[in-house]
């Protein structure tokens, strides 16, 4: 609304001099905040302003969204200084709300002196921050008031930053007990975060003694009780190198940061951040903004941080964790855990970013997301930063003079619009940025959300540099229909203080639950309006309210009306809160007992270093292993193949449900090669299980020695040797093993199929068609397979009848290609045509048939089950998920051009997908430079890269003669065979496409005569531009008979992994079941099935 | 960041201005040499070309300029059958003007190397309008003609020399052994060209023909010689005086430092050591008004022994992998301690800036004489002041020394580098003066 219908005319004009600017204080454009509340109980909010560097401003709200200044007569004006955070707080209980600014920016520690405004009661305020001790000077963005020790008064964390932006990025390491270790900042005051305790109205800096000094670049907190034992926490969202921390209250006034056991990344440059359930699953999630940006032009001229692959490790490797330059929404497990989809859920850029705001801004009953954004200065850009700025030091050191203006001018400056995300129910958002309000560009700061009007609907107020604020009042109610409730949560009508972290929890007739933790510290320097509020879409009456207090009691209420303002008062509440249920799940970690005791480490191999360009690294893809009886005692013995370097190991099964390894000279003798699948079969036909081992990884050069296959004979004790004779000399980079008797003639025949041409991303080594002769092998692709010769990088093969004919048909599955069918007849493998019926919803929702072979993805794994009980086999599997930077699907295929373009020797694969339309390259124009040094007379600029498409990346006559690849589908699933070659792809649910799938067990788990699928997944193997695999590590997907599947969460199921599961080990007799999980680079996990 | 600190600094001298019509048409033959120069030099600039590669942008175009330029003084040989693998330079038709020749040669080779391509067709445009305007067309097409021979021939030799088949190898795999090089700050940047030693020299038998025989060996023993040096970078870094901290930022030479405020990161670019060393020779040129034949075998020698300085360093600097003192220092002596410039991307053992610096001043002492009383305005655009000399050597030893005040080497580094560099410079003067090569 305009400022001069409302009356607000508040702009945070940054000005700047040479004794403050952007070179000066980096965070100087962080802006200002918004704090809004009632000050003078006439029921309508008020909203005060700070200024970065001008003066903050208080505005009356008058009714009917008409406001006044009132600054001068309420003496608010914040002072001198640079301005952060605000808060309106009750401070001193006395029902009326105090103010409180935090200051930052100068190195004048009494420019920097924190106000606390104590109201008059009769709209005038006066400081007292020195007689409540909160005079504090250091250099701080926020302050979030909490009761941390459950006394019954606010005590108050200060998310402060150290002064020296120039230690932003460095990483120091000393050598402590000869063991190199990085190394912190000790000089802490007035930089690191702080803890004030409230005692008796005086507040005492608790910091080092609650264990929170730190020498982090804190941009945000949020307030949440993330162990569920009734005692608040800290989220503190850190910019730059250091990862954000959780502070668990140990309940005793310390804390300890446990963030890497809830987290599997972090945003690099994290700014405000909020928490709330954006799934109604009961669950808070976390979303922690950062500056990643999403139009493919300033995409790539902006792009934060040129990460390379040693800076990255070595990072992880001093505990500074995995960090990406983008947005993260961790969504809650429920198990002390969260998966990061920020990029399932298509909220993971938006722009330089401040302020998250999750709220139900449409009152269907879904959170919603505000995102404000903006930078003055595109101090990012490539150019910029790389010649503009050197060019103008060059002209000084020349003699020229060039004044500040001139300087700063020379810096790109672009208004962009902020957010708005409405949230479609299935978390997934939607961007509504254009359809819910006319945005101008702008450069936004704080933001809060409150009902200024009173009609039920929550309206925004944003703070800009350079523009007057913004008020959006919304039309949600006037507009129709959706119901709302709201809350006020005080302690008691004697002593009406609000009581943060209380939580609000609505049952609706449907039994769908909405939760939300009362906290109007929310987002970047702000703090909005002192009621929680939800929409309730179409329902008028709400069953179920209940509201739990910290103290452990709570309140509930039956058949609530709509559309009104409850108040509540803790000192009403009798009930004590019920201890939470103990599951009783299907799955059991019982790790611990002890049965089976293995950890995979991996050889430290770097694809990136050959070959730089490629998104993943093919190197890691173990462990594998194969079971049998290996020594005629009618259980099941394993074989766990080793990476390079590391030998395989036989275990054998106890009757105990127990395994004990069995030293193998042979497999130690044979450490080198990386182990892929392997196979116990009998081979020689003397009744006992001999072991396959296909040779792979990746990492030795095309057709190496280490590539050899190996076949161990079996002595019938369970003893191996190698037979050095039995298998063709052959270097192919293999993968998977498939037996399958062809001849007829009773012995078993070989598929093993050929992963990645090493060196040559995504090229395919070579596939073999192995026949057995009494135990001696022959290749024979070539007499009886040709199109098995080369079909692509396979990772998994599948014998199974599909059409019904009582002969069986060959399935592979591998990446860059789509799911291809063989049949066996005449003694010749052919490649069958089949359909496939595919739900499209781009650009119009409908089915559409097309070629089995269109549906090129990254297909790790596949089996074979009659899910749908109609008689014939559907086709399940894994894929690479939707929760990635890059993806694609039908009409927009993630696309690799790979040719040596340069002519070098070196096989250049240049991997792009689509944004807004086009295909992109995924790499910076500095990383096509390093692989093609002839790009750099093509991009002379960033700016010439910035926004060059695939298509264009190279001239006409480079593309002839290139190699093309494409992945049209991203997600695991199942093709229902529906018979004459036809089939129709169900995806799986919403879970099981937030990571990759590795491998899945199709089983009636739950013995309710429904198949059911447990599938695992997670890699790290991406590229550092790409990021890790991390959300799903374990899945159970409930069947429902019709080939559909319901994601159970790892709270219910019990599969509570963390890590990169590579496959599972189904055991099973008639006694029980269980399942090992084999981890890459971790210890393998058992789980008993119920 | 200290570095940043520069941006404040100023200075009224201009050196490394772009090009302006004076310089194009100026009478003086030698002048148009020196003016093409300063564009290489600028162009690998802005063009942010690290220093081997830098290197490699510089030398050819030289040659080429050399080859059509020594046909007027015969004491001038061809490089032919005197850099490896030089072949097939076509002959002089005769009627050429072999100054036009020269001067379209090097911008061709100049263009096929730099990314910016649009300043040397620029450049070359400009020339040969003004030749057209008022000379012999015929004897002006025929140079230009020639000088295109000769380029392509140049170019054709540049594309054998293992460059391009290099970018494809693989990339630095970093050790964890005590004592090999880690990435260091603020960029932690992968190890750049490691495989620097594939590339064919312009004299050398193979890049390890001047392998010191000295080695600087890690150790944590209090009483090794490497323990010593490396507490005399720390004793030196922490009591530098401004005399000291002004000659280590002189002899930067840094194409891209990387400054870090927050999220204001910016890149500071300075010639790299080789083209200071170009520009050095370019100012005793002028010094000595020497003629354009002689400004281009001052030129040519003074590249053709960098580039090869260049490999034979890359070559130790990976096969040794030596830590670099801040890494070593933070580790076992002082957290906190900072290098006063900032340390390039590569391992430390030996010092690329003594190799090459010393490989050139050899070239020039030889040329050019000794004494050489010079004064060097190369680094007024980088912020610091002009500075005098007394001969080459005492140049090339200073910026030597500079790496150790600097925090960068060791100075059993730097005083092994130097003889390397002296060595590989006499190389290439034995070779070029075609006399047996010697240690």
């Amino acid at each position: 609304m305009p400022g001069n219908s409302t009356g607000i005319t508040f702009r945070n004009d940054v000005l700047e001099d040479a004794t403050m600017f952007m070179y000066l204080y980096e965070n100087l454009y962080a802006g200002g905040g918004v704090a809004i509340g009632d000050i003078n109980n006439d029921g309508l909010p008020d909203i005060y302003f700070s200024a970065t560097r001008g003066y903050n401003k208080l505005y009356l709200n008058l009714g009917d969204l008409k406001f006044r200044d009132i600054t001068e007569s309420a003496g608010v004006n914040g002072g001198e200084g640079l301005k952060t955070g605000v808060n309106m707080v009750d401070i001193n209980n006395d029902g009326y709300l105090d103010l409180f600014v935090c200051k930052s920016g100068f190195k004048d520690p009494s420019l920097r002196k924190k106000m606390l405004y104590i109201n008059n009661k009769n709209g005038t305020f006066t400081n007292r921050a020195a007689e409540y001790g909160l005079e504090d000077k250091s250099f701080t963005i926020q302050a979030y008031f909490f009761d941390f020790d459950k006394d019954g008064d606010k005590d108050v964390f200060f998310v402060d930053h150290p002064d020296d932006f120039s230690k932003t990025m460095t990483i120091n390491a000393a050598m402590i007990n000869g063991k190199l270790t990085r190394i912190d900042d000790t000089v802490t005051v007035n930089t690191s975060d702080r803890l004030y305790e409230n005692r008796n109205g005086k507040f005492v800096d608790v910091t080092r003694k609650a264990g929170l000094i730190d020498f982090a670049f804190g941009l945000s907190a949020s307030i949440h009780d993330f162990n569920n034992d009734g005692w608040p926490d800290i989220y503190v969202a850190n910019d730059f190198n250091k990862p954000d921390c959780i502070y668990i209250n140990n309940r005793n006034g310390t804390f300890t940061n446990r963030m890497t056991e809830y987290l599997n990344h972090v945003s690099f440059s994290a700014m405000g951040s909020d928490i709330n359930d954006i799934n109604n699953d009961g669950l808070e999630d976390i979303f922690v903004v950062d500056m990643a940006v999403d139009e493919p032009v300033r995409q790539k001229q902006l792009f934060a941080v040129n990460q390379n692959y040693d800076k990255f490790q070595l990072m992880i490797d001093y505990n500074l964790f995995f960090q990406y330059p983008r947005n993260t929404l961790q969504l809650n497990n429920g198990n002390g855990t969260f998966s990061e989809i920020a990029n399932y859920s298509g909220v993971s850029a938006t722009e330089w970013s401040w302020a998250p705001l999750i709220a139900d801004l449409d009152n269907d009953g879904w959170k919603d997301m505000y995102v404000t954004n903006g930078l003055k200065r595109d101090i990012t850009d490539w150019d910029y930063k790389v010649f503009v700025l050197d060019s103008i030091m060059k002209q000084m050191n020349s003699g020229r003079s060039v004044n500040l203006n001139t300087w700063l001018s020379s810096i790109p400056s672009v208004k962009t619009k902020n957010y708005f995300y409405h949230n479609n129910a299935s978390l997934k958002f939607d961007n509504y940025s254009d359809t819910w309000a006319d945005q101008p560009g702008s450069l936004s700061n704080g933001a809060a959300y409150a009902d200024l009007d009173n009609d039920g609907d929550l309206d925004l107020v944003v703070s800009n540099v350079d523009d007057p604020a913004f008020v959006y009042r919304n039309n949600s109610r006037e507009m129709g229909g959706a119901n709302y409730l709201r809350f006020k949560l005080l302690r008691s009508k004697v002593s009406p203080d609000e009581l943060y972290g209380t939580i609000v929890k609505l049952t609706g007739a449907d039994g769908t639950t909405q939760v939300q933790h009362y906290d109007p510290q929310r987002g970047f320097l702000s703090s909005g309006e002192h009621v929680l509020h939800f929409g309730t879409g179409d329902q008028a009456i709400i069953p179920r309210v209940e509201i739990i207090f910290l103290s452990g009691k709570k309140i509930v209420l039956e058949q609530v009306k709509t559309n009104q303002v409850l108040t509540v008062y803790e000192s009403d509440a009798t009930q004590p809160v019920a201890a939470p249920l103990k599951p009783d799940p299907l799955f059991k970690d019982i790790s611990n007992e002890g049965k089976l005791k293995y950890v995979q480490s991996e050889n430290n191999y770097i694809d990136f270093k050959r070959e730089p360009l490629i998104p993943y690294k093919c190197s890691r893809k173990g462990p594998y292993h194969a079971l049998g009886d290996v020594n005629g005692d009618g259980r099941e013995d394993l074989y766990i193949g080793g990476a390079a370097g590391i030998a395989g190991k036989l275990l054998l099964l106890n009757a105990d449900g127990s395994f004990t390894e069995k030293n193998q000279p042979a497999f130690i003798a044979d450490k080198s090669y990386e182990d892929m699948a392997a196979l116990f079969f009998d081979a020689d036909g003397d009744g006992d299980k001999d072991l396959y081992v296909v040779s792979g990884g990746a990492e030795f050069d095309r057709g190496s020695v280490q590539y050899q296959d190996r076949l161990y004979r079996n002595d019938g004790k369970g003893n191996f040797t190698r037979n050095t004779n039995a298998l063709p000399a052959e270097g192919y980079n293999g993968s998977c093993i498939l037996p399958l008797d062809l001849d007829g003639d009773g012995d078993l025949d070989l598929f093993v199929g050929g992963h990645v041409l090493p060196g040559k991303f995504p090229q395919a080594d070579r596939s073999m068609l192995l026949q057995n002769n009494k135990g001696e092998f022959t290749d024979v692709t070539a007499s009886f397979a040709s199109p098995l010769l080369n079909p692509g990088i396979i990772n998994q093969a599948n014998w199974s009848d599909l059409d019904g004919d009582g002969r069986k048909e060959l399935i592979l599955c591998g990446e860059w290609m789509a799911p291809m069918i063989f049949t066996w007849q005449n003694g010749q493998f052919t490649r069958s045509s089949n359909t496939v019926t595919i739900s499209l919803s781009n650009p119009v929702k409908k089915d559409s048939l097309v070629d089995l072979d269109e549906l090129k993805g990254l297909w790790y794994t596949v089996r074979t089950e009659d899910l749908d009980k109609d008689g014939d086999l559907d086709i399940i599997l894994g894929n690479r998920g939707l929760n990635s930077t890059i993806g694609g699907d039908f009409h927009h295929p993630c696309t690799i051009y790979a040719k040596d373009f340069d002519n070098n020797g070196s096989y250049d694969a240049v991997l792009g997908f689509y944004n807004q339309g086009k295909c992109y390259p995924l790499f910076s124009r500095d990383q096509l430079i390093d692989q093609m040094p002839s790009m750099r007379k093509k991009f002379i600029r960033y700016k010439d890269y910035s926004g060059t498409t695939l298509e264009n990346l190279f001239t006409p006559e480079q593309k002839k003669g290139m190699d093309v690849y494409m992945a049209r589908c991203f997600e695991s699933g199942v093709l229902i065979n529906e018979g004459h070659g036809a089939f129709r792809f169900k995806p799986f649910p919403e879970r099981a496409q937030f990571s990759n799938i590795n491998d899945l067990v199709v089983e009636d788990f739950d013995q309710d005569g429904i198949k059911d699928i447990l599938a695992v997944g997670n890699t790290n193997d991406p590229a550092v531009m790409v990021g890790n695999y991390d959300a799903t590590a374990a899945i159970l997907l409930k069947g429902d008979g019709r080939a559909g599947f319901i994601d159970i969460p790892a709270i219910r199921s019990g599969l509570n992994v963390r890590g990169e599961v590579r496959r599972i080990v189904y055991l099973k007799n008639s006694k029980s079941r269980s399942v090992i999980l084999l981890k890459n680079s971790g210890e393998a996990r058992v789980f008993s099935v119920k | 960041m200290r570095n940043g600190k520069s941006i404040f600094v100023r200075y009224s001298f201009g050196l490394l201005s772009l090009l302006t019509c004076s310089d194009l048409f100026a009478q003086d033959k030698a002048q148009t040499l020196h003016a093409l120069n300063d564009l290489l030099v600028n162009t690998v600039m802005v063009d942010l070309f690290p220093p081997p590669i830098a290197c490699r942008v510089y030398v050819y175009p030289q040659i080429a300029f050399y080859e059509c330029i020594r046909t007027e003084d015969p004491s001038m040989p061809s490089m032919e059958g005197r850099l490896n693998d030089l072949k097939h330079l076509p002959k002089t038709p005769g009627h050429v003007d072999p100054f036009i020749s020269a001067c379209v040669s090097f911008s061709y080779v100049a263009q096929s190397l730099v990314g910016s391509e649009f300043k040397f067709e620029e450049w070359r445009k400009s020339f040969t309008d003004s030749l057209f305007r008022q000379s012999d067309t015929s004897l002006t097409r025929a140079s230009m003609s020639y000088g295109k021979a000769v380029a392509d021939t140049i170019i054709a030799w540049t594309k054998r020399d293992n460059y391009l088949k290099s970018r494809g190898l693989y990339r630095y795999v970093l050790s964890k052994a005590q004592g090999a090089w880690q990435p260091t700050p603020l960029d932690y940047a992968q190890g750049l060209e490691p495989h620097w030693n594939t590339i064919r020299p312009m004299t050398l038998a193979n890049a390890s023909q001047f392998s010191p025989q000295e080695k600087l060996v890690f150790s944590t023993s209090k009483n090794s010689l490497f323990y010593k040096t490396m507490m005399e970078v720390y004793r030196i870094g922490n009591t530098l005086d401004t005399v000291r901290k002004a000659t280590a930022l002189y002899w930067d030479d840094n194409p891209n430092v990387a400054v870090n405020i927050g999220h204001l990161s910016y890149f500071v670019h300075k010639i790299s050591p080789a083209g200071h060393w170009i520009m050095i020779a370019k100012q005793a040129c002028l010094q000595k008004n020497v003629s354009v034949e002689k400004a281009a075998q001052v030129y040519a020698l003074s590249a053709i022994a960098m580039f090869d300085a260049f490999i034979s360093c890359w070559d130790e600097k990976y096969r040794t992998s030596l830590i670099r003192p801040i890494t070593i220092i933070n580790r076992l002596i002082d957290k906190n301690w900072q290098p006063y410039i900032q340390t390039p991307p590569f391992p430390e053992f030996t010092s690329g800036h003594s190799v090459v610096s010393n490989a050139c001043a050899t070239i020039l002492t030889d040329l050019l004489g000794e004494p050489f009383a010079f004064t060097d305005k190369t680094e007024i655009p980088f912020g610091s002041p002009p500075r005098s000399f007394h001969s080459f050597y005492e140049a090339s030893l200073e910026s030597s020394t500079s790496r150790v005040y600097g925090g960068i080497h060791y100075p059993e580094t730097a005083r092994i580098s130097v003889e390397q560099g002296k060595a590989v410079g006499r190389h290439v003067l034995a070779v070029y003066k075609n006399a047996r090569a010697s240690r």
